[in-house]
């Protein structure tokens, strides 16, 4: 069998993803997975396959890296947890028996089911070896030493990045000024060595030409941000969530910038319109971390029974600015910052305060009414803080945090009822 | 030369009496604070049983959770190296032996001259043991040896999700109240107890012939349950699965006998 | 053996006599993970001293800010400090180890109330930028301390601390070596209680006492009745009483792979040059913790060579609940060890052990297996 065909038939786990989500597009889920975003996804993971048609390699990346220069770069970027984060946000448990095999195989229990089930897939023959690996080593121990796992597993051509700890913002109390030439000059580095792999030198202008229309998405889901602040909120809980998606995985693509001015356009509207999500809004909430990926239809629970919309939560809080595309070096730093303000890794990498302030900020500026942590259960750093957090904002916003346990991608801990139960005793306790 | 093993573990007591590679007799008795009490009620039943007297006896090794206060025992061993020699005496095709006792379960995997190559044990967490399907037949009203032949009957075995014990007995009375025939309520119930001991295979690694040693053994509709979910035969020993354990630390006291003369 | 009784009796408590003399004139400060320069601090004339959790017995007050899914060790030495047992210290040095041991630093520097905070960003991969950034960190803690306790770090001073420090981790490793023979005399838990008390003793005293020690050991009798030699391998361990287990039931633990262990010591400061790109270089270079990316294979080597220097006939690979980065590493390691006939025992632990029992069946289980191999 040729090598292509050998890839391509250890690749069920995406084969199978994008055959749901090309459902799920022609039979569109209203305020839960726009179709706009659906499309986005499908034809992102198609591509996978039609990169593989043409021979062009596949390198594999982590969820708090960013894009655009594998683009330019001409290689396939796959995004480890689109593809598990994917699995479980068709709500049809797909993950479960991949996080089994792990286990068994004795990946132990309390490691992050996000970087869990490529371990499992992988064992069982669904999931394709990539041909590099490249990651950013954050926000936590569990990617850490899971994509060590993958490489480990794998024994490809890998290109770990260190992230710092400290800010590169001089307002910040965390700021060291080496942070960001430190990172940047990572990211030089892992260019060169790419080219090294690829055997091809990356074309600066294709690297500005990609930059440019990441940028112009980026600018229209910062207005979109802006636009989700209004009362009533325009746009529906998981829309976040849907705009990360979109962005993670195709920044630097003409049709992310398409999904994202349509996003913005939408949502100007309604605020034009005075015109909420839902009818009736009476609950604004903040959510403290990813929402629970295994039950999309959550949130939509919390819309009808109680008029509650999450205005904003951890991965839709993408507020990089756009990157100066004026020379090379200025792109690297540019990226560099959009890596330390991933979504997630920028609230998690570093000291508590960066959490707590980035939280307090949102619960202000999106006039939240409460907060609710979905605790994953193997997210050690997130539930190291959560207390903390929880009495900064009700000490500077007067705000009741509410937190339980789960695995936002195994719905078996702890089931929906479960967590039904939670919040509808919080929101009838505080309302 | 007259040998004997002695298990002690927290619900019973075994002994058995070997004499050059015969078993002479075994017994099994209810479990004591006292694990000194214990072995001596196992072994004097089992002595009375053979027609011997203690003196008769040239090594003793005990094993099982009470194996370090058996006060005449010559050597201690653990309870895995045990139930693995005893399974492959029985049967020498065997390579995994599963043994589910009342407080804990454990897989042994064994090489082709019956010595331990890997094991995994569960000894936190009441799933997956004797003592859930304990729990469960009380809620049931079920007698404990019935359970078996009574999930033979059942079509449509019950789905119970929870993980823990504890949540499953809650989840077991509702369906009780919802009016699930009890019969598919208990093969459920099997189902959940052999999804975790097959979890706990699986951490060993798989090999043929695989058998189950301990009380557990003896209710077939677990057995069933962990056939249809490995999809392969569970090898039954021609002995009371209970005192494999004490057949075990009988063979080890013969072999430590013979090389100690 | 008065002196390893010595060691023994300080192994059992976060404060010991050394530490109540030098309170008494000088600075007193705590740090967690071998990462930190101690030698930085020590040239300040301050005292470093490991954070440890022996003695505690619950974890309500960690817990209030900490949570379950936390590691028992931050949670446990939380306890300790936040029921005012770390009073004495004056400062505390943290740095990004691990995920438990940020937010446990996050915690404390809120809620405890010791005078001196500093936390150093360690990298987590070897390369010459992450040589550099950490050169640039450790020299912002040396002006740190320098600006707080108010005294200049001189270069003589540094290369001083530097000197006594390597002159300890050559008698310890003196005195780890000595478990190379097939007598070994000193056990695994013995080891383990010099280590430990070790990191909250001065490093003068440190050596004469060492020196001490390895004259009382040359009239010892080996430990000779043992069923098989092991090596430990895993998460933080700073308690010899685990290892006794162990060792009660006829396993001789002869070497290690810990951090209170024989990491701490095994890489020497170089004594030539800049005394900061040194002590850069050795504190990111040492053998590797599983928190350093890209360092699984030199992790795996360094077993596999103590394996055949200590004659080792077992690895157990101890790793505490929520540990990620040692409980992923016990997979690959499991793995690899099999493959090359190495008999592997994996066991989960808490800080608070417990759970005695169950251990024993399966250090048990594990030496009757190794003895039923031997040709």
């Amino acid at each position: 069998m040729s090598e292509q065909k050998q890839k391509q038939k250890g690749s069920a786990m995406i084969e199978t993803l994008m055959q749901l989500f090309n459902f799920i597009k022609d039979n569109p889920i209203p305020n839960i997975y726009h179709p706009e975003a659906v499309k986005c996804l499908s034809s992102y993971l198609g591509d996978y396959f039609n990169y593989q048609n043409q021979g062009k390699k596949t390198l594999l990346y982590n969820f708090c890296f960013t894009p655009e220069i594998f683009y330019a770069m001409d290689v396939f970027p796959l995004c480890q947890e689109a593809l598990s984060v994917g699995l479980a946000a068709t709500g049809l448990a797909m993950n479960e028996p991949y996080i089994d095999i792990a286990e068994e195989a004795g990946i132990p229990k309390e490691l992050c089911n996000a970087q869990k089930p490529l371990i499992g897939s992988y064992l069982k023959g669904d999931a394709p070896k990539p041909d590099y690996i490249v990651y950013a080593a954050q926000p936590c121990d569990s990617l850490n030493i899971e994509y060590q796992i993958y490489d480990n597993l794998f024994r490809v051509p890998s290109f770990p990045i260190d992230v710092p700890y400290w800010h590169y913002d001089p307002q910040s109390q965390f700021y060291d000024e080496k942070t960001l030439p430190y990172l940047t000059k990572q990211i030089e580095n892992m260019v060169t060595w790419l080219e090294k792999q690829t055997g091809r030198e990356l074309n600066p202008e294709k690297l500005k030409e990609v930059v440019e229309l990441s940028n112009e998405a980026q600018e229209n889901i910062l207005e979109v941000n802006e636009l989700m602040k209004a009362v009533p909120c325009p746009l529906p809980s998981l829309m976040p969530f849907n705009n990360y998606i979109v962005e993670l995985t195709s920044a630097g693509k003409p049709e992310c910038v398409e999904y994202a001015k349509y996003i913005r356009n939408q949502a100007a509207e309604k605020v034009k319109r005075k015109e909420g999500a839902i009818p009736n809004e009476k609950i604004r909430a903040v959510w403290l971390y990813t929402h629970v990926f295994f039950t999309p239809d959550l949130f939509l629970w919390m819309a009808e029974k109680f008029g509650a919309v999450v205005v904003m939560d951890m991965l839709g809080y993408f507020i990089t600015k756009p990157i100066n595309t004026s020379s090379t070096e200025k792109i690297y730093e540019g990226l560099a910052e959009k890596v330390l303000d991933m979504p997630m890794a920028r609230q998690c990498r570093g000291p508590a305060e960066y959490y707590i302030d980035d939280y307090i900020k949102m619960c202000k500026e999106y006039k939240a009414d409460c907060a609710i942590f979905s605790g994953h259960m193997s997210c050690k750093h997130s539930w190291g803080l959560i207390k903390l957090l929880a009495e900064a904002l009700r000490k500077e916003l007067g705000i009741s945090t509410l937190a339980f346990e789960v695995d936002t991608m195994d719905s078996r801990p702890v089931p929906r009822g479960n967590i039904q139960a939670r919040i509808e005793q919080f929101f009838t306790t505080i309302m | 030369m007259i040998v004997a093993g002695c298990d002690i573990g927290s619900l019973t007591g075994k002994a058995l009496i070997m004499k050059e590679n015969k078993i002479l007799s075994y017994s099994i008795v209810p479990s004591t604070i006292k694990p000194e009490k214990t072995s001596q009620n196992a072994m004097d039943s089992a002595l009375e049983k053979a027609g011997l007297k203690s003196k008769d006896i040239g090594f003793i090794v005990g094993t099982g959770y009470g194996r370090m206060k058996v006060p005449f025992a010559n050597l201690n061993v653990s309870e895995l190296s045990c139930h693995g020699k005893g399974a492959y005496w029985l049967l020498p095709s065997i390579r995994t032996v599963i043994d589910v006792g009342g407080q804990d379960c454990k897989v042994i995997r064994i090489d082709d001259e019956g010595r331990i190559l890997d094991f995994a044990m569960n000894d936190k967490c009441a799933a997956g043991t004797g003592r859930f399907l304990e729990v469960m037949a009380e809620a049931l009203e079920v007698n404990l040896d019935k359970l078996g032949e009574l999930s033979s009957k059942s079509k449509n075995p019950a789905v119970i999700t929870s993980q823990c014990s504890v949540f499953a007995e809650t989840e077991v009375i509702s369906l009780i109240a919802q009016g699930v025939e009890v019969i598919d309520i208990i093969a459920g119930i099997h189902e959940g107890i052999a999804s975790r001991i097959v979890s706990l295979v699986h951490k060993v690694g798989l090999k043929e012939d695989i058998t189950l040693t301990g009380g557990v053994a003896k209710n077939t509709g677990v057995i069933e349950a962990i056939k249809k979910k490995l999809g392969i035969e569970v090898k039954k020993l021609p002995i009371d699965p209970q005192v494999v354990g004490a057949l075990g630390a009988a063979l080890i006291a013969g072999e430590k006998y013979g090389s100690e003369k | 053996m008065k002196t390893l009784q010595l060691f023994i009796e300080a192994s059992h408590s976060i404060s010991n006599s050394w530490i109540n003399s030098w309170k008494d004139k000088g600075y007193i400060l705590g740090y967690f993970c071998t990462h930190v320069p101690e030698e930085v601090v020590y040239a300040a004339d301050i005292l470093p001293v490991r954070i440890r959790a022996v003695g505690c017995r619950e974890t309500s007050l960690a817990d209030a800010y900490l949570s379950s899914f936390n590691c028992s060790f931050v949670r446990c030495s939380l306890e300790l400090a936040l029921e005012k047992q770390y009073h004495f210290l004056d400062g505390i040095i943290s740095c990004n180890s691990c995920d438990h041991i940020r937010r446990g630093y996050d915690v404390w520097k809120h809620k405890v109330g010791t005078p001196f905070k500093h936390f150093l960003q360690v990298p987590r991969m070897i390369s010459d930028e992450a040589l550099e950034a950490f050169k640039h960190e450790i020299t912002v803690l040396k002006k740190s301390l320098e600006n707080y306790f108010k005294i200049d770090i001189s270069e003589e001073k540094l290369r001083d601390s530097i000197m006594v420090y390597n002159d300890t981790r050559k008698l310890l490793k003196e005195l780890y070596d000595m478990r190379k023979n097939g007598s070994p005399k000193i056990s695994g838990s013995e080891f383990l209680s010099v280590i430990t008390a070790g990191t909250a003793i001065p490093k003068h005293q440190l050596k004469l006492l060492l020196n001490q020690l390895l004259n009382e050991l040359l009239e010892r009798e080996g430990y000779s009745d043992y069923r098989a030699r092991l090596m430990i391998v895993g998460s933080l361990l700073d308690a010899p009483q685990y290892i006794q287990t162990i060792e009660d039931m006829g396993g001789l633990v002869v070497a290690d792979a810990l951090c209170f262990g024989s990491r701490y010591f095994w890489d020497l400061v170089k004594e030539k040059g800049d005394p900061i790109s040194n002590l850069a270089e050795k504190y990111l270079k040492k053998v590797p913790c599983a928190r350093m990316i890209g360092e699984h294979d030199t992790r795996l080597r360094y077993v596999l060579d103590t394996v055949k220097e200590f004659d080792v006939e077992g690895v157990i690979f101890q790793r505490m609940k929520f540990c990620d980065f040692w409980g992923g590493e016990c997979f690959m390691f499991r793995r690899e060890l099999r493959e090359r006939g190495v008999p592997f025992l994996e066991l989960e632990r808490e800080y608070i052990l417990s759970g005695a029992e169950a251990m024993k069946t399966r250090v048990q289980a594990f030496l009757e297996s190794i003895e039923s191999r031997r040709t």
